[in-house]
């Protein structure tokens, strides 16, 4: 069995970072030497992944949350109340949208923005690239929506296509944080068409909840769920590397359990995004993962 | 009309004076850090005593920087990692669990000897409860979150032994007062009888103790309603004024946010008293007294006023001082105002 693994989402920052953000904040460091300063962790993060053969997203040092960025950007949204995400003691602010509208600001480009460090969205472009982008499913349901969700799905996609065409790639890292319920619907036929889709899930999945063929469906790991994943979509993949607890998992042991599953290849990812844990756990969980893969 | 009719008091912190906060992390456990907190402590109540409340919890927590790492740096057993983040650009510190937890060293006992030595009696010493302790941190060692907490339950048990100790060294036969604060309650709903057994067990044998309980920004207080006949505590200090709206008005519809005390009401069989948040501390806009006279006459429709206390909706060092005492002279206004109507 091949096995990948992928670290995705918000990841945790150096303390030179936080304390360069909070000068930022109160005023005393320019927005581009800011932009400056997170471009170049970015690539120290992208280089670190790239060298244990671990696929990534952008690690997202300039999103103060998974919506944040998305919302300013696009008309008709506006960042609304500190939200709890789902059960942890980590806030968001809550997406309150009235439409959803085009986007106001060229997402790779170096644009200043209010309550949040500046755009762009991501540090790297190109055909190898994948952009991280919360899920339709999630947002909406995270969110403050005067819309009916279908007409909610179909415009935020095709806002993420205008993204990603900015960034060159057609790889994207699409994540829902919330299970779905069993007649809830992802609707991707369209999208799927375009984008090498990587589907992350939440709780149990059921094979009507995703329409479209993602090139990979990644799950809490359950037999039901991986043979459902491994049904309708290319490449399944299992969340075994605990992003909610500092306890170091053993490469082996997460090995053992990938091994269990009759398949040609697998991604091992983690529960979370790293960003709900200190920076030295996330970087040795990491360290771990790069000893899982072939 | 007694006196002893909505009671006002402080819920915890206070914003620190600059000359302590600027140089609390270097100079903490020294002597310097002694006189400095205590310097603050004695300030901070006379501003309290001057916007008129009744009781003064510890005087804005001066010897803590915040409720949650002062707990576990006194707890053998945890580990820091690095911090976490809270919201923004904004992090706290989380601890891990990784060995069998036990006490180092008291938690506020010291806070507790200075304020007698003072001779201030009209207290409530809050203490970060079992729950808490145990939703915010990692846990690399225990079974499981019942286990957890029950265990910061044992610690809080014994600490709070000691305080009761302490105090009746000076007050013998007097009851103190314990606020056991609990953010973290309703955050997970299924998870209430954890709630329950942790807190139980933390003042379990302690007695000649007015235990309430501190909950802020839940989801969903009827939760915490739902089981609070079996919570063995005297009352509750919430936050409602954060959820309420800024216009005139004792209706339903002007006092969104205090709806549910009718539900409380509905379910109180033991009679708990109930310390209504009447200003928020999120915002710097200071609630006029009408505004607050509206919030205590809208629950005064719903409770009889004994078992209605009188507070801010949590701490309020998230304000300035300056505005920490305006929102509370306010309330202290509000209340005179509204006992003389009763009267």
């Amino acid at each position: 069995m091949k096995i990948n693994t992928l670290v995705y989402g918000i990841y945790p920052k150096t303390n030179e970072l936080r304390l360069s953000i909070s000068r930022w904040e109160k005023g005393l460091l320019p927005d581009a030497a800011l932009n400056d300063r997170i471009d170049d962790e970015k690539h120290e993060f992208y280089d670190r992944l790239n060298n244990n053969e671990i696929l990534y997203t952008d690690p997202l040092f300039n999103w103060y949350d998974i919506f944040r960025p998305l919302v300013l950007i696009t008309d008709g949204m506006q960042p609304g109340p500190l939200t709890r995400y789902k059960e942890t003691n980590t806030f968001y602010r809550m997406p309150e949208v009235s439409e959803i509208g085009g986007i106001k600001y060229s997402p790779d480009k170096f644009t200043p923005l209010n309550e949040n460090p500046p755009l762009p969205l991501y540090a790297e472009y190109g055909k190898d690239f994948n952009a991280f982008l919360p899920s339709p499913y999630t947002f909406f349901k995270m969110s403050r929506v005067e819309m009916a969700y279908n007409d909610f799905e179909k415009q935020l996609l095709n806002n993420y296509v205008q993204i990603l065409k900015k960034f060159r790639t057609r790889n994207v890292i699409l994540f829902d944080s919330l299970p779905y319920e069993k007649n809830s619907v992802l609707n991707l036929e369209d999208f799927v068409k375009e984008y090498n889709v990587r589907l992350i899930t939440a709780g149990n999945i059921y094979k009507e909840n995703i329409r479209g063929r993602p090139k990979s469906i990644i799950c809490d790991n359950n037999e039901n769920n991986v043979k459902i994943a491994s049904e309708i979509s290319d490449e399944p993949g299992i969340k075994l590397i605990d992003g909610y607890n500092t306890k170091l998992e053993k490469p082996e042991d997460i090995r053992n359990e990938a091994l269990k599953y009759d398949l040609d290849s697998i991604i091992i990812t983690h529960t979370e995004y790293f960003d709900f844990l200190p920076r030295m756990i996330a970087d040795k969980k990491i360290e771990i993962m790069s000893k899982i893969g072939d | 009309m007694s006196e002893k009719y909505l009671i006002s008091q402080e819920i915890g912190s206070f914003r620190k004076p600059t000359y302590l906060s600027s140089v609390f992390h270097k100079i903490q456990g020294t002597e310097e850090f002694n006189v400095l907190a205590g310097r603050a402590t004695i300030e901070t109540i006379d501003l309290f005593k001057k916007a008129g409340l009744d009781n003064i919890g510890v005087g804005g927590e001066m010897f803590r920087w915040e409720m949650y790492e002062h707990q576990a740096n006194r707890i053998n057993g945890i580990t820091f990692y690095g911090p976490v983040r809270s919201f923004d650009n904004r992090y706290y510190k989380k601890g891990s669990i990784t060995d069998r937890i036990e006490r180092k060293e008291p938690y506020h006992l010291d806070e507790l000897e200075f304020l007698l030595e003072n001779n201030i009696s009209n207290i409530k010493i809050p203490v970060t409860g079992p729950y808490t302790m145990m939703d915010w941190s990692f846990n690399e060692h225990y079974r499981d979150r019942y286990e957890t907490a029950m265990e910061f339950a044992k610690l809080l048990n014994e600490d709070m032994r000691e305080l009761k100790r302490e105090w009746d060294r000076k007050y013998p036969g007097k009851k103190l007062e314990i606020q056991i604060d609990e953010p973290a309650t309703t955050t997970h709903p299924d998870e209430m009888n954890i709630v329950v057994d942790s807190i139980n067990k933390s003042v379990d044998g302690i007695d000649n103790v007015e235990f309430s309980m501190h909950v802020c920004y839940s989801i969903d207080y009827r939760l915490l309603y739902d089981v609070m006949d079996d919570i063995k505590i005297d009352g509750f200090n919430l936050e409602f004024a954060n959820r309420d709206t800024l216009e005139r008005g004792t209706d339903d519809s002007s006092r969104p946010g205090y709806t549910d005390l009718k539900y409380f009401n509905e379910h109180n069989d033991k009679k708990k008293f109930m310390g209504l948040g009447v200003t928020d501390v999120h915002i710097d806009y200071i609630e006029p007294v009408e505004l607050i006279k509206d919030r205590i006459n809208y629950a005064l429709k719903i409770l009889p006023p004994e078992l209605i206390r009188l507070n801010p909706d949590c701490g309020l060092r998230t304000r300035t001082r300056e505005i920490g005492y305006e929102k509370l002279k306010n309330m202290d206004i509000a209340r005179q105002e509204i006992l003389k109507e009763i009267r």
